[in-house]
């Protein structure tokens, strides 16, 4: 019964999300092309840079976009009086909504990863440091843990604010509305820390190995610096200093707490006009 | 809406006047079987606990009869039903003279519409 | 046992009262009426029925069990407001119904929404309003339930509407079922009820069976409730 739940919300938006990935990869694709076709790469090679993290940032910042019409139009507007008496617990209700959340997240990183891969040609590799897009490697693993733990504090902010601005009668309305706009600057603090995460694992990056593939370079990276935290797996060292092990991890729990508080709300305070 | 009923009187005591009137007129036929108490519940639009009660005083009163389960059929009695032929003129001046008095008119003006209608050979007898 | 036993209900919205220790109870098999004019606590009642309010003292009891997710298993509730999914289409709903609902009758609701003409893959919110209503009752009465809490079903259409979803009530609700619906209109509602409960500022002020009320006091409950309500009733009729 809760998958079925699952399925149903997964499928909000499916046909957004199918066109979003498309067009994304065309537009890699386009990058490719042009990269190849004009006279000066370096211009190129410029644009695909900075809009491989503009696309980024965008796409994620959709998928929390989405996730919070959904959440409003399902759970807090008409429909709610059918979201809020279905045989489901309030928890799985959140849990279901946090998991489909959890699963366009990896979509749209699963999409760009892609675009990473087709636009690997179009990096120079004349240096160290010089380049944008990762390197393929285990350092994506480590980009994607950073990004995880966006991912987890975040949601649950987000989550945790517009069910406040929802769910408390009367006077607190007005101070509901005002944490959410606070949890939405919030989100958008933790997520510019995580963007200098990944850069500094661009840092960490001290060797690279290279492939062909379909005739064109394709570069992978390791890390052998000695670990700082004895966080590593294999070679790969996970955070990069204490500071962003600091704040992976206050991510972690207080996206933790934001949840709680959440299900709190929704269990005890639910007021639907 | 119109509704089949005078909602000032119990509902149950009028199902069965109008049962009773739709045998005696031969709409309902001798034998003929009833529908299932929630049909016949939608179809009046009363509660079907209502509808049991009324069909339930009609089976105790003989008009009609329950065979196990395949359901309620009216009576084969030739007699009663003749019985209550009989006093279908009554029952149909009654019922007449309820819904008028309901209406507001008083006995006096109902006689004089009974007379203006006969005179005008205009012999549409069944005021419901 | 009691399809639903309220007793000593008190819910407060800050500090003014919407219920003020109201208890009834509903046995199965019966249809019962909950009337009073808007802002009487009806809906309250109802919310609190359905988990949809919290913060309230007294115990409300569904087949004995508290509200929540086990209660709202043998509970078909129709909200006052269009509760389906805008978005969906006709026949996304009834599968979301059958997804959800162990006790749903979904060829029942098909048959139902094609013998009201209601287009299967007609997108909800392109339905108009009376469209809508149906769907939702059709749904509502698919569903194989204990007790059936319907907000205002025949509140937002017209009149040759009410008697439709009149009858489809009729039709539908299973035998050791009962019925609590609230409405302010009576006239239409009257003949169908076993049992009718007036609400006044959130006190019960009648609760009785409607042919005893009509024995005793040989009158209508619509008269009834007009001169109970005299100052209060809402001309929306």
């Amino acid at each position: 019964m809760f998958l079925r739940h699952l399925k149903h919300d997964l499928l909000f938006g499916k046909n957004m999300f199918i066109a979003l990935g498309i067009s994304i990869v065309i537009a890699a694709v386009a990058g490719l092309i042009a990269f190849h076709v004009i006279e000066e790469p370096q211009e190129a090679r410029n644009i695909i840079n900075i809009s491989i993290f503009l696309v980024l940032g965008l796409v994620l910042g959709f998928v929390a976009v989405h996730l919070s019409q959904f959440i409003e139009k399902s759970m807090f507007g008409d429909a709610g009086y059918l979201a809020l008496t279905l045989p489901i617990t309030r928890g799985r209700l959140l849990i279901s909504k946090i998991l489909a959340a959890f699963v366009w997240f990896n979509y749209v990183l699963l999409t760009v990863f892609i675009c990473m891969i087709i636009l690997q040609p179009t990096q120079q590799y004349d240096g160290v440091g010089d380049v944008i897009i990762p390197p393929l490697g285990m350092n994506l693993i480590a980009i994607y843990l950073n990004l995880f733990f966006v991912f987890i504090f975040s949601t649950n902010l987000m989550l945790f604010g517009l069910t406040l601005h929802n769910s408390v009668f009367g006077k607190w309305k007005v101070p509901g509305f005002v944490t959410s706009i606070l949890c939405l600057g919030t989100v958008f603090g933790y997520a510019s820390a995580a963007v200098r995460m990944i850069n500094r694992h661009m840092e960490l990056v001290t060797e690279y190995h290279f492939h062909e593939f379909l005739g064109q370079q394709i570069r992978t990276a390791v890390t052998t610096r000695e670990p700082i935290m004895g966080l590593s797996v294999g070679r790969l060292e996970m955070f990069g200093s204490h500071l962003d092990l600091q704040v992976a991890g206050m991510g972690l729990i207080l996206g933790l707490a934001a949840f709680f508080a959440t299900w709190y709300l929704l269990k005890r305070r639910v007021s639907l006009q | 809406m119109y509704t089949f009923f005078n909602n000032t009187q119990p509902i149950y005591l009028q199902i069965i006047s109008r049962v009773l009137l739709a045998i005696a007129k031969g709409e309902l036929p001798l034998g003929g079987k009833i529908s299932p108490v929630r049909d016949m519940a939608a179809n009046f639009k009363v509660n079907p606990n209502t509808m049991q009660k009324a069909l339930a005083r009609l089976e105790e009163m003989g008009y009609l009869y329950a065979e196990g389960t395949s359901g309620r059929y009216v009576t084969k009695d030739v007699a009663l039903i003749d019985a209550l032929k009989k006093n279908l003129p009554e029952e149909l001046t009654a019922n007449y003279i309820s819904e008028m008095t309901n209406c507001g008119i008083r006995n006096s003006e109902i006689v004089k519409y009974v007379m203006g209608a006969l005179d005008a050979d205009a012999m549409d007898g069944e005021g419901v | 046992m009691s399809i639903l036993e309220v007793k000593n209900l008190v819910k407060f919205y800050g500090n003014s009262p919407a219920l003020r220790g109201i208890s009834f109870d509903v046995p199965p098999g019966k249809i019962v009426g909950v009337l009073g004019p808007n802002g009487s606590g009806k809906t309250t009642l109802i919310k609190i029925i359905m988990s949809l309010l919290s913060g309230h003292s007294g115990e409300v009891l569904i087949k004995g069990l508290p509200p929540g997710t086990e209660a709202n298993k043998i509970i078909s509730y129709l909200p006052d407001v269009g509760h389906l999914p805008p978005w969906f289409k006709v026949f996304e709903a009834i599968n979301l119904f059958a997804d959800y609902y162990t006790d749903f009758d979904k060829p029942r609701a098909e048959q139902m929404l094609t013998s009201m003409k209601i287009p299967l893959d007609k997108k909800i919110k392109k339905l108009s309003r009376g469209m809508q209503e149906k769907v939702q009752i059709a749904l509502v009465m698919s569903r194989r339930a204990s007790l059936y809490l319907l907000d205002e079903p025949i509140g937002a259409v017209d009149p040759a509407s009410r008697e439709f979803i009149l009858d489809t009530i009729l039709r539908n609700f299973p035998e050791d079922a009962s019925i609590v619906l609230s409405t302010h209109i009576i006239a239409d509602i009257e003949p169908v009820l076993d049992i009718a409960i007036f609400l006044k500022d959130g006190e019960i002020i009648l609760n009785d069976e409607v042919d005893n009320i009509r024995e005793e006091k040989n009158t209508s409950l619509d008269s009834l409730f007009r001169e109970m309500f005299r100052n209060e009733w809402d001309i929306l009729q």
